[in-house]
C-alpha cells in the first residue's frame, strides 16, 4: 500500500513531464549539444596521439557515452526544491502529508528522470553507439557488478543532494545547493574529464570524497579497468558512504524539526 | 546624461541591499565562485595532461575560456535580472508594474537589476588573462590594449544580445526555462576553440549564433594565429560590428515582444 503510493509519486512526476513535453524537447537538444562538444573535443585531444596513461580513443567514446545515461539518471535538483519550499513556505503542506517526507522527493525525481532517460538519452545512445563503435560488455558478472554499483550511485546523489537541501532550514534563503553540489559533482566526480587524467595531488583529493562512487566508478567497472573483487570494493565503498549520509540527514532532520519557522506559507 | 544619474541612483540602492542581505549575497558570490573554479579546474586538468587541443596550447585555451567567462560576466552585470528574472516577473503579474515606471522598461530594468554575483567572474578571469599574456609573452602595445577593451566590450554585448533573445519568447510563451539553457549549452561550445568541431557546427557559430567572435576570433589577433577555418583573416577584427548588429536585433526583438504582451492578470 504504502509502496504503491511513492510509485504513484513516480508516475505522476513521469506524466507532468510528458505533458509539458515541449519543454522536454529543448532539454534534450541541449543534451545532444553537450554531447556532440565532449566528443569533439575528445577526438581533438587525441588527434595524433594512439594511448594517454593507457586510455584510447575507443575507451573515452565508450565513456562519453555510458556517461550520457548515467547522468540522466543522475540528475537531481531535490537540493534546490526543498529550498525554495523551505523559503517560500509551502513546505507546511508537505509536512501534513502521511508521507515519508524524503522518499516523496527521491520519487519524483525518478519519476522525472525516467522520462529524460526513455526519451532523450537512450535514443541518443543508440544513435551514438552505431556511429561510435560502442563496446558492449558480454561478462555477465562484471555487468551486475555495474548495474549494482550505478544503482547505488543513484541513491548515493540523492542522498548527497536532499541532506544539502536540508541546510536550507537554517539559511533561509534558496541556498543554491545544487550548485555547490554540481560544482564538487563536475570537478571531483570526473565527470566530463575521467578521473585517469587527473594529477595526483586532485586525484588523491577526489578519492577520499564521495562524488567519483556516482558515475566514474560504476562506469570503470563497466569498462573493465578494476578485477572483480577492487570492483565489490567499490560498492562496499558505495554503501560506506550511503550510511554516512543517511546518518548525516536523520540527526540534520531532527535538528531541523526543531528549529523550523514557516515564512509566510 | 540623467540616465546616468539614475544608474548610479540605483547601483547605490543594490548596494545597500546587498549589505543589508549579507548572508544571501555571500551565498550567491560563493555559489558563483565554486562552480567557476570547478570548470576551470576541468579545463586545467584535461589541457595539463593533453598539452594541446586542434593547434591551441594551454595558455591559448585558458585565453578563449578566460575571455569567454570575462564577457559573460560583464554582460550579466546588466542583463542578469532582465534574463533571469523575465519569466517570473511575467508569471507573477509583476511586469505590468515596470510597464508604468516613467521610463524606457528596458533601461529600467538594466539599471535597477544591477547584480553584484559576478565579481569573482571578472577578478579571476582578469588575472586570467594576465597570466596567459605573460606566460604567451605577448606585448601589449597601446593599440592592442585598445582593441582588447573593444573586443571585450563586444564579447559583453554579443552575450548580452544572446541572453535577451533567450528571454524575450517569454512574451509568448510564459514558461522558457528550457530556452536559456539551449542558449547555455550554445555558449559551452565556445570554451574551446571552435577549430575543434565540423564544418556546420563552425559555420552555425560563426553566422547563426555568432558565439564566436566573443573569443575564437579576435583571440587570434592577440596570439598572431591564423585558424580562420573557411573565413577571410578579415574576420578577428569585426567582432564590434557583430556585436552591435546583435545588440540592435535584440533590442528590436525586445519592442516587439512588450507589443505581445498581455498581462497575466494578478
Amino acid at each position: 500500500m504504502v509502496k504503491s503510493v511513492y510509485f504513484s509519486f513516480m508516475k505522476k512526476a513521469f506524466q507532468q513531464k510528458y505533458i509539458y513535453r515541449s519543454d522536454s524537447y529543448i532539454y534534450i537538444f541541449t543534451s545532444l549539444l553537450s554531447f556532440f562538444v565532449q566528443i569533439s573535443i575528445w577526438f581533438a585531444l587525441y588527434s595524433g596521439k594512439e594511448s594517454v596513461n593507457g586510455i584510447t580513443l575507443p575507451d573515452m567514446m565508450n565513456y562519453v557515452i555510458i556517461n550520457l545515461i548515467v547522468s540522466s539518471f543522475t540528475r537531481s535538483n531535490m537540493g534546490n526544491r526543498l529550498a525554495t519550499k523551505v523559503s517560500d513556505g509551502s513546505i507546511e503542506a508537505d509536512f501534513v502529508r502521511p508521507v515519508n517526507f524524503k522518499y516523496y522527493f527521491i520519487f519524483e525525481q525518478i519519476g522525472e528522470n525516467l522520462f529524460y532517460t526513455v526519451f532523450g538519452t537512450i535514443p541518443i545512445c543508440i544513435i551514438a553507439a552505431l556511429f561510435l563503435q560502442f563496446k558492449f560488455s558480454i561478462d555477465v558478472i562484471k555487468l551486475l557488478l555495474f548495474f549494482i554499483s550505478l544503482f547505488n550511485g543513484i541513491i548515493l546523489i540523492y542522498f548527497i543532494n536532499y541532506t544539502f537541501g536540508l541546510l536550507s532550514f537554517w539559511f533561509k534563503t534558496a541556498l543554491y545547493a545544487t550548485w555547490y553540489i554540481r560544482a564538487c559533482f563536475d570537478l571531483f566526480g570526473g565527470t566530463f574529464v575521467p578521473l585517469w587524467f587527473y594529477p595526483s595531488f586532485l586525484l588523491k583529493i577526489s578519492s577520499y570524497l564521495p562524488f567519483r562512487l556516482i558515475s566514474f566508478e560504476p562506469i570503470s567497472i563497466y569498462l573493465g579497468k578494476y578485477t572483480n573483487a577492487e570492483s565489490l570494493q567499490i560498492i562496499l565503498l558505495q554503501l560506506f558512504w550511503i550510511v554516512v549520509f543517511l546518518l548525516i540527514e536523520k540527526v540534520i532532520w531532527a535538528r531541523a524539526q526543531k528549529i523550523i519557522t514557516i515564512q509566510g506559507g | 546624461m540623467h540616465y546616468i544619474d539614475l544608474y548610479f541612483q540605483f547601483i547605490k540602492i543594490n548596494l545597500k541591499s546587498m549589505v543589508e542581505y549579507r548572508s544571501s549575497t555571500i551565498s550567491v558570490a560563493l555559489a558563483e565562485a565554486t562552480g567557476f573554479f570547478a570548470q576551470f579546474g576541468i579545463v586545467w586538468v584535461m589541457i595539463n595532461q593533453f598539452k594541446t587541443i586542434g593547434s591551441w596550447g594551454p595558455y591559448e585555451v585558458l585565453l578563449l575560456f578566460a575571455l569567454n567567462l570575462l564577457s559573460y560576466a560583464l554582460a550579466s552585470f546588466f542583463v542578469a535580472r532582465l534574463s533571469n528574472g523575465l519569466p517570473n516577473m511575467i508569471l507573477m503579474g509583476r511586469f505590468d508594474e515596470v510597464l508604468t515606471k516613467p521610463m524606457n522598461p528596458f533601461l529600467y530594468l538594466t539599471c535597477s537589476g544591477f547584480s553584484y554575483g559576478y565579481f569573482c567572474h571578472v577578478i579571476v578571469s582578469i588575472i586570467v588573462i594576465v597570466m596567459c599574456f605573460a606566460k604567451l609573452c605577448i606585448k601589449m602595445t597601446a593599440l592592442k590594449i585598445l582593441f582588447f577593451i573593444i573586443v571585450v566590450i563586444s564579447g559583453a554585448l554579443i552575450q548580452a544580445s544572446a541572453s535577451i533573445f533567450s528571454a524575450v519568447p517569454t512574451f509568448w510563451m510564459i514558461k522558457n526555462s528550457s530556452l536559456r539553457s539551449l542558449m547555455f549549452s550554445l555558449s559551452d561550445f565556445i570554451q574551446y576553440p571552435i577549430s575543434v568541431y565540423n564544418k556546420a557546427v563552425q559555420i552555425v557559430l560563426t553566422i547563426i549564433f555568432p558565439f564566436a567572435f566573443v573569443n575564437f576570433y579576435p583571440a587570434q589577433y592577440f596570439l598572431e594565429k591564423s585558424d580562420f577555418l573557411m573565413f577571410s583573416p578579415i574576420i578577428q577584427f569585426l567582432s564590434p560590428l557583430v556585436a552591435i548588429i546583435l545588440f540592435v536585433g535584440s533590442y528590436l526583438f525586445w519592442i516587439s515582444g512588450i507589443k505581445h504582451y498581455n498581462s497575466t492578470g494578478s
